[in-house]
C-alpha cells in the first residue's frame, strides 16, 4: 500500500472531460456488410428443394405452398417459411442452398405487435430488407454438399465415328459413390438423383465387382474420406 | 476474511464421515443462498452458504439453472448441425467451443484445415480471449464495489464486438469456425480498424491499471485473500490463469502448441502470490499479451489461399469409428472436447471439458470456507467461471 494507491483512483475523474462513447442513434445503426440478419429469398431462383429445411437443426424452416408458384418439372412449388422464434442465425441454410437463392440481409431490427408475423416466407411476404444488398451470402466457391459433378467418360470422337459401341462409359464405383453423395434427396428429378437412386437400390453384390467384393465395404454408402486411425490418443488438435 | 479469527470454537465439529455437524435449530448457524439471481454471482448458478456470524463454514455450489443438455442434443444431430450448438456452451468466449469441436471432427475424419484458416482461427480465439478478460475485469472490480471499471471494460469489449461483427457476421455467437476451416477471410480495411481497437483497449487498460490495480480498497480486499495452494493444482485440475497465478506456467498454447502458436513469440504470464490480486493481475497482463499476439498474427498471416478444406457432403457426412480429445487454452484454462464416433452420421458421445467445472465446484467449495460473506463474490469471480460450462 502506498500513497499512489490512495491517490491513483482519483484519476477516474478525468473522464468527466471526455466525450461520451455511447452510440448516438443505436436504432439506426447499420450492421456490418457480412451481418447475418433476416433472410432474403429469390423465389424465382429457388426450386423448393427443401435442403434448407433438412439442414436446419432448430426445425425453424418449413416448406410451404405459395400462391402463384406452381409445381412443375424441376420445381416443387414450395418455398421455405422461416420461424424466427426458432432461428439461431447460423446461416447453414444459406450455405446449403443449392441454387444460392437464399441469402441473409444485414437487417436486424423489425418491430411488430403480433408474434405470428415472425413466421413468414422470405421473398413472398414482403419486408423492408428484401432489396438490401449487404448481408451474409455464401461464397460461390464454397459448397457443403459435395464437390462438383464427377465427369462421365465418353469415347473419343475418332473412335465412335465409325462404331456402334456405347459412347458413354458410365461411372466407376468410386465415381458413382461421389456422385451419389452429392444428392440432397430433394425429390426433384436430375441426373445426380438417378445415380443416387440406382446406388441406393443396388445390392452389395451388384455395387462391387466380384473380384473386389472381399475388400469393399458392405455397409451403406460412405463418403470418400481419407483413411483414419481407429482410435486416437489425446493430441493437441 | 477481514473478520477471520483463529478461534475455531465457534465452528461445527466434524462427524465420523467427514461432514460437518451443523445444527441449524441451535440458532448458531444460518443458511444463506447467494444466487441464482444475485449481483455477486457469476452467471446463473448459486452457492448455498452456511454461515456462522459473518463467516462461511460451508459452501455448496448448485447448478442446473442453465441446463440445456448440449452434449445429449449433439448425439441426435449430424456433424454439421452440431456446429451452431457448441458456441452456446460458453457465451462470453464461444469460439473455443467452435474450434475444439471442429478440431475434434477434423482429427477423426482425417481432414486438414488450410493454413490460412488456422491463422484466422488463432486470430478469432485471441480476440475472444480479450473479450472474456474484459468482462472478467469488470466483474472482479464490480464484486468489490468499483462499478466504473465494468463500464470502461464494457466499452472496450463493445469495440471488439464490432470487429467480430465485421469479420464473422455476428457479435456474440460468431459461428465462424466450420469443421474444415473458417467461413470467410478478413474484410477490407480490417487491419487498420483492429489496430485502432487495440490501441483503445490498451488505453482503457492503462486507466484500469491506475484505478483498479493501484487502489487502496481493491488491494486491501484482495492481497493475500483467496489463496490457491500450489499443491491443489493437480488435485483439483486447476488450469489457466488460476494455475499461472500460483507460479506454475501451465499454458496449452506453449505446452502443446496448436494452430499457429509455434510461430508466435510469447511467454506464459505467471504470478507468485496466488491470491485474488495476483489472479487479476495475471489476467490483465495476459490480455495485453493477447493484444500483442493479435498484432503478430495480423503481420504474419497469409492473405490468400483456401479458407476451408475439400469437404464431403455435410448432409451425408459419416465419420469412421474412433475417439479423440483435443484441447486449447481459453481464458479460464484448458478447454477440451472428447469426441467419440461410431461410423454413423452422428456423434456417439461428446464430452466438453470446461475449466469452470473444476474451478467453480470442487475448488470453490474448498476455498469458500472461513471467509467473510462479503468476500464470497470476489472470491468466486476471481476463479473466472462461466456456469454453462459446468452443466453442458
Amino acid at each position: 500500500m502506498s500513497v499512489r494507491d490512495v491517490l491513483s483512483p482519483f484519476t477516474a475523474w478525468k473522464n468527466l472531460f471526455r466525450d461520451p462513447v455511447s452510440i448516438p442513434d443505436p436504432l439506426n445503426r447499420a450492421a456490418a456488410p457480412r451481418y447475418r440478419g433476416f433472410h432474403q429469398n429469390d423465389v424465382e431462383k429457388c426450386i423448393g428443394c427443401g435442403t434448407c429445411e433438412t439442414i436446419c437443426q432448430n426445425g425453424a424452416i418449413d416448406m410451404v405452398p405459395v400462391e402463384g408458384i406452381e409445381t412443375k418439372s424441376g420445381d416443387s412449388g414450395l418455398r421455405p417459411r422461416i420461424d424466427y422464434g426458432r432461428c439461431c442465425w447460423c446461416a447453414l441454410c444459406v450455405d446449403v442452398c443449392m441454387t444460392k437463392s437464399l441469402t441473409m440481409s444485414n437487417a436486424y431490427t423489425w418491430v411488430e405487435n403480433d408474434p405470428d408475423l415472425f413466421c413468414f416466407t422470405p421473398g413472398v411476404d414482403k419486408k423492408h430488407w428484401d432489396n438490401a444488398e449487404l448481408g451474409y451470402h455464401c461464397p460461390t466457391d464454397r459448397r457443403i454438399t459435395g464437390q462438383v459433378r464427377a465427369h462421365m467418360r465418353e469415347l473419343e470422337p475418332e473412335t465412335r465415328i465409325d462404331s456402334f459401341v456405347e459412347i458413354v462409359q458410365g461411372y466407376s464405383v468410386e465415381e458413382a459413390i461421389l456422385e451419389a453423395d452429392r444428392c440432397v434427396a430433394c425429390g426433384l428429378p436430375c441426373a445426380t438423383a438417378i445415380t443416387s437412386a440406382a446406388w441406393n437400390c443396388s445390392t452389395p453384390a451388384t455395387r462391387f465387382p466380384a473380384s473386389a467384393a472381399a475388400s469393399a465395404p458392405t455397409s451403406a454408402r460412405t463418403p470418400a474420406l481419407p483413411a483414419t486411425k481407429a482410435t486416437r490418443s489425446p493430441s493437441a488438435g | 476474511m477481514a473478520l477471520y479469527t483463529p478461534d475455531r470454537s465457534q465452528y461445527p465439529a466434524k462427524k465420523a464421515d467427514g461432514t460437518l455437524d451443523i445444527d441449524l435449530a441451535s440458532g448458531k448457524y444460518l443458511k444463506l443462498w447467494q444466487g441464482p439471481n444475485h449481483p455477486g454471482i457469476t452467471g446463473n448458478m448459486s452457492v448455498e452458504l452456511t454461515v456462522c456470524g459473518d463467516e462461511v463454514v460451508e459452501g455448496k455450489t448448485h447448478v442446473g439453472y442453465l441446463h440445456r443438455g448440449f452434449e445429449k442434443l449433439m448425439e441426435r444431430r449430424s456433424f454439421i448441425q452440431c456446429f451452431p450448438i457448441v458456441c452456446r456452451i460458453c457465451v462470453p468466449e464461444p469460439d473455443f467451443n467452435e474450434y475444439c469441436y471442429a478440431a475434434a471432427v477434423e482429427d477423426l475424419s482425417g481432414i486438414q484445415s488450410p493454413e490460412r484458416a488456422n491463422w484466422m482461427r488463432a486470430l478469432i480465439l485471441e480476440m475472444g480471449r480479450i473479450n472474456s478478460y474484459l468482462m472478467y475485469l469488470g466483474g472482479q472490480a464490480g464484486a468489490l464495489g468499483l462499478g466504473v471499471i465494468g463500464q470502461w471494460t464494457t466499452y472496450a469489449r463493445d469495440l471488439m464486438l464490432d470487429r467480430f461483427e465485421e469479420m464473422t457476421g455476428a457479435r456474440i455467437y460468431h459461428m465462424f469456425i466450420l469443421p474444415g476451416g473458417v467461413r470467410d477471410g478478413l474484410p477490407d480495411g480490417f487491419d487498420q480498424r483492429m489496430e485502432e481497437t487495440l490501441r483503445e483497449i490498451e488505453s482503457t487498460m492503462k486507466d484500469v491499471h491506475d484505478v483498479m490495480f493501484h487502489n487502496a480498497v481493491f488491494k486491501k480486499r484482495t492481497v493475500g485473500q483467496g489463496v490457491i495452494d500450489p499443491a491443489w493444482l493437480d488435485q483439483y485440475g486447476v488450469t489457466g490463469p488460476n494455475a499461472r497465478a500460483a507460479g506454475v506456467a501451465k499454458d496449452v498454447r506453449r505446452d502443446q502448441p496448436y494452430l499457429v502458436y509455434r510461430e508466435l513469440e510469447f511467454e506464459p504470464v505467471i504470478g507468485h502470490d496466488s491470491d485474488i490480486y495476483t489472479r487479476s493481475d495475471v489476467r490483465r497482463r495476459d490480455l495485453l499479451m493477447s493484444v500483442d499476439l493479435i498484432r503478430q498474427i495480423l503481420a504474419k498471416m497469409p492473405r490468400s489461399g483456401p479458407l476451408i478444406a475439400d469437404m464431403p457432403s455435410m448432409l451425408h457426412w459419416k465419420i469412421p469409428r474412433g475417439e479423440t480429445y483435443v484441447r486449447g487454452e481459453c481464458s479460464r484454462g484448458e478447454y477440451g472436447y472428447y469426441l467419440v464416433t461410431d461410423g454413423s452420421g452422428f456423434p456417439r458421445r461428446v464430452n466438453v471439458r470446461g475449466p469452470s467445472y473444476t474451478h467453480a465446484m470442487a475448488l470453490l467449495e474448498r476455498m469458500i470456507v472461513n471467509i467473510n460473506i462479503s468476500d464470497v463474490a470476489a472470491l468466486m469471480v476471481s476463479l473466472h467461471t462461466y456456469p454453462p460450462e459446468i452443466e453442458r
